[in-house]
């Protein structure tokens, strides 16, 4: 896994929507998590949902890279192919998400915990 | 009017649906600014927000658990007595997308990841669509309540000029009777008892079909024309007293067609001829008879036009029935029996066998105008003769009363 290499968000030049991407990266985490419980649960269905969401969101956010891995991982889950195959590109998702950053030298936003974090994107 | 376009209003109000938190958050943020935003995370509680907050656009994600994109676009734009417009955002996932989205009804659609410059710009050309559409609406309503007002005045026009036409049709039939009628209500009278026998013979057998509100309509106005061309008479016949030669009775058979020749060269000097076209027919053919012996044509049964075999029996009803300074009323029995007889001879056999049906209708006419004081009508003031005089008009029996008399004989 290489860490070192961060991509950023294309939304850089736009300070208005700084701390939006701040919350989607932080968020990322989470989606990743819940991909992790879907791909290991067996549940293809729900991990093809979860990359369909990610695809969408992530280029909107300025990922286009991630928009693509997610693509690429629903078209496996949605055609059916190797579990081998999926993993790869579950794999491949995950890593450009960890690697996510805004542009900015990041805010802190260390004040909001975690928690308030996490209620926020399950919330609704 | 345009000035919806000019002045904005109060912001649009845009529906946010989407199952993705982020997704819902970052299209806010972008559209606060210039619109009311509200967000929904599925179709259900997009479907209650539509119908609880109006919104004027949704943006609507498809791919969502529960109710769809689709379903909710579909239900959306027919549940609502004004849908929004609304503009599905897909992260693509299938090929035929677009074309479901639109068959769902949608009006417009984004793909994801969505550009927030052009998701902007794309709900600013549906505001102004929206502005355009509410202008045009504004100015069909006015079109159409500017539409109903000329309908409305038209149709007063109308209703007057043709109430003044009938009046002055009628004024015209009267005074053409008072030459030989003291009391002018003969015209009144019989229009009601041709009415009565057209409306009795529309109901049913072989004249059905031809009667209709139309023909109806053109025989009331036009049945008291019936004796206009008396004009043409001269004072020595018309008036009379007593029995006409063979030379004057001649004569006095001219005014059916004096009157149909005048009443065709009114319809000649219109592009329309309405109800003066019957009028020339009844008036030339009231005295013919079904049997052929009648004038000024001898035309034979359905030869002659079937508003001249109507009105030539209520004619000579009425003449019957009414008393004249040389013969009392006949009573209705008495005149039915005369009109019974002359079925087949005389008369259509199937309007006298209507006419049989009609006699309690008859009856009252009769006894309205018998109740009525005569001269009501102002303009007939001017033909009123003191009783004296009547002896003067004792040539008013009807021509065809006055030849049934001379072929009897």
């Amino acid at each position: 896994m290489s860490n070192q290499a961060a991509i950023y968000s294309s939304f850089d030049a736009d300070p208005d929507f700084a701390e939006l991407v701040q919350w989607f990266v932080k968020a990322l985490p989470l989606r990743m998590r819940a991909m992790d419980r879907a791909f290991h649960g067996g549940d293809l269905s729900e991990l093809g949902r979860l990359a369909h969401q990610m695809k969408g969101a992530a280029g909107s956010y300025g990922f286009p890279q991630i928009t693509l891995a997610a693509d690429e991982l629903e078209h496996a889950v949605r055609l059916g192919d190797s579990r081998a195959a999926i993993e790869q590109r579950f794999r491949r998702l995950s890593t450009l998400c960890q690697q996510a950053r805004v542009s900015e030298p990041e805010r802190d936003i260390a004040n909001r915990s975690s928690a308030e974090l996490a209620a926020n994107f399950l919330s609704d | 009017m345009l000035h919806t376009i000019i002045h904005p209003g109060p912001a649009r109000k845009i529906l946010i649906v989407d199952d993705d938190a982020d997704v819902r958050r970052l299209f806010c943020h972008a559209l606060r600014e210039e619109y009311a935003v509200r967000a929904a995370t599925d179709g259900r509680s997009a479907l209650k927000a539509a119908r609880l907050w109006a919104p004027d656009l949704v943006l609507l994600d498809i791919l969502m658990p529960g109710l769809d994109g689709y379903e909710t676009c579909r239900r959306l734009k027919s549940s609502l007595a004004n849908p929004p417009q609304i503009i599905m955002v897909s992260a693509k996932s299938a090929a035929d997308e677009l074309t479901r989205a639109f068959q769902a009804g949608a009006d417009d659609y984004l793909i994801k990841p969505v550009d927030i410059a052009e998701l902007r710009s794309r709900i600013a050309l549906h505001s102004r669509l929206l502005e355009s559409r509410a202008a045009t609406r504004a100015l069909q309503c006015e079109l159409d309540d500017h539409h109903l007002q000329l309908k409305q005045r038209a149709a007063e026009w109308t209703a007057q000029i043709t109430a003044v036409q009938d009046v002055t049709v009628f004024t015209l039939a009267k005074v053409a009777e008072s030459r030989d009628n003291e009391t002018g209500e003969h015209v009144a009278r019989l229009r009601e008892y041709a009415q009565i026998l057209a409306k009795e013979l529309s109901r049913e057998g072989p004249y059905a079909s031809q009667i209709d509100d139309a023909f109806l309509a053109d025989l009331y106005r036009s049945s008291p024309l019936h004796d206009i061309g008396k004009v043409g008479i001269p004072d020595s016949i018309l008036l009379k007293p007593g029995r006409l030669t063979e030379e004057e009775f001649e004569i006095m058979k001219r005014h059916t067609s004096i009157g149909g020749n005048i009443l065709q060269d009114a319809v000649l000097q219109l592009n329309h001829s309405g109800f003066l076209a019957m009028a020339a027919l009844i008036a030339h053919f009231h005295h013919e008879r079904w049997d052929g012996l009648g004038y000024p044509a001898g035309l034979v049964a359905e030869e002659i036009p079937l508003a001249a075999r109507i009105v030539a029996v209520a004619d000579v009803y009425d003449a019957l029935t009414s008393k004249r300074p040389y013969k009392e009323a006949w009573t209705p029995a008495r005149a039915r029996e005369m009109i019974d007889a002359k079925a087949g001879t005389q008369f259509d056999p199937v309007i006298v066998a209507a006419f049989d049906r009609c006699l309690d209708a008859f009856d009252e006419v009769r006894r309205m105008h018998e109740s009525r004081t005569p001269l009501t009508l102002g303009a007939m003031s001017f033909a009123r003769h003191g009783e004296s005089d009547s002896a003067e008009y004792s040539a008013d029996l009807p021509c065809s009363l006055r030849l049934m008399a001379q072929l009897a004989n």
